[in-house]
């Protein structure tokens, strides 16, 4: 390769990361015109503005709950590797913000039909002959991070969608 | 075989890759495929496994240094399309590592390479890493006052440790114990990027940064993140820690003496 070439493609790539960072404004929005193609290709449009300040002094944890023909109430937990418990958690995270329209790239509508289409399946995976599941529901409990090294306080489950199983 | 920045950075690379196949492949029919519960954009069947094994033998192919320029980019096309699936997950690691692949499809056809522009260009996006999360967090208290890393390790859907710090006894660990952690750990982030420019700072902060991110990972629930950032900081690692090797590789040419 070129030199003149790598220089311009590292150039390119820096100059796309950067320009994300920039406050809003103005230049920044006429700046995206030309380097959001830049940044698809890229991957660099990373959303740092959304974690990168202060840790959240409360934090909604979603959960699967399963009320089955022999237990009132069953968490669904599925043994994960240690590599791949971290792309469940999110996906169930995701999945909970989009129902609770905090998820501007995922509306409620969308997030329901993901939903329904998990809870069917795991109303097949999870039945036995002798412990059908009856019903699936995504629940969230909101916990609190009052003060510093203070216990944190866990607000009651409240339940996001339930589905149930034909 | 010795042992050559780009040799490292790919054998690294190589290995992050495969953990990260691994870590998808138990939602390989749940995220992507025509069964898959969010809306994809494979319709026909089999087609997400047949990427999967195809991304699979090509690190491979890329690990053992074969076809290094077209691996590099099967790499990336491959990491981008498992990446792009609506069920994306919330921590933007795999957006780093995807981001990281994306450079790395340049990497030198020849490992013997001494060209250090993919180094500094990964150096440079590592500095970013660091540099931007302590520019938004300046304004803010908690990583001022220590809160930071006790809401981290308190935080039940991250924290590996949190039954141990919360259920039993919050007190157990001493006030000065999440100071420093909270402190330290701006410490690092906002002197990295000025300080790695220094060459014989290098190798310490990157043993830091390693250090660092493995503890990180042992403490916190963050999938492949600290493993991307250990193949960037090896990206880092100062040609001193080279040198040595490259006096005595036998195939390395003398330098003729000019008159």
């Amino acid at each position: 390769m070129k030199k003149s070439f790598r220089t311009s493609l590292a150039a390119l790539y820096l100059l796309g990361l950067w320009t994300y960072q920039l406050p809003v404004s103005p230049v920044e929005r006429a700046l995206m015109k030309v380097f959001r193609p830049i940044q698809r290709v890229t991957f660099t449009d990373r959303q740092y503005r959304m974690y990168a300040p202060d840790p959240r002094a409360h934090k909604k944890i979603p959960f699967l709950l399963l009320r089955t023909d022999r237990s009132p109430a069953r968490f669904f937990k599925r043994h994960f590797s240690i590599f791949s418990a971290e792309k469940w958690t999110g996906f169930l995270d995701h999945l909970a913000k989009s129902l609770l329209g905090e998820w501007t790239d995922y509306p409620p509508e969308e997030g329901r039909a993901v939903f329904e289409k998990l809870a069917q399946r795991i109303c097949r995976d999870e039945s036995t002959e002798d412990d059908r599941v009856r019903s699936v529901s995504l629940q969230y409990r909101t916990v609190h991070f009052e003060e510093f090294r203070e216990d944190i306080v866990w607000d009651s489950p409240e339940t996001l969608e339930t589905y149930g199983c034909n | 075989m010795q042992l050559k920045p780009y040799r490292l950075i790919r054998w690294s690379y190589a290995v992050v890759s495969l953990l990260y196949l691994f870590s998808i492949h138990p939602f390989l029919s749940l995220f992507y495929g025509p069964e898959a519960v969010c809306p994809g954009r494979v319709t026909s069947s089999h087609w997400e496994t047949s990427i999967w094994w195809v991304a699979a033998a090509n690190v491979i192919v890329l690990m053992a240094g074969r076809w290094i320029r077209v691996t590099a980019v099967i790499q990336y096309l491959c990491l981008a399309f498992f990446f792009l699936s609506p069920c994306r997950e919330s921590n933007y690691g795999d957006q780093i590592f995807v981001s990281t692949a994306f450079l790395l499809m340049f990497l030198p056809s020849n490992d013997q390479s001494n060209d250090p522009w993919l180094q500094r260009t990964l150096m440079l996006f590592l500095c970013t890493l660091y540099a931007v999360p302590i520019l938004a967090r300046i304004p803010g208290s908690h990583w001022w006052d220590g809160t930071a890393s006790w809401i981290a390790l308190a935080d039940p859907s991250t924290s590996r440790v949190w039954r141990l710090l919360v259920d039993k006894d919050p007190h157990r660990l001493p006030v000065w114990m999440f100071y420093a952690i909270t402190h330290a750990t701006l410490a690092y982030e906002g002197l990295f990027p000025v300080l790695i420019w220094v060459r014989k700072l290098r190798a310490p902060l990157v043993i830091a940064g390693l250090i660092f991110h493995a503890t990180m990972g042992l403490m916190l629930d963050l999938g492949l993140f600290p493993f991307v950032m250990g193949v960037l900081l090896i990206a880092c690692l100062p040609d001193f820690i080279f040198a040595s090797e490259k006096a005595s590789d036998p195939k390395t040419p003398e330098p003729h003496p000019t008159a």
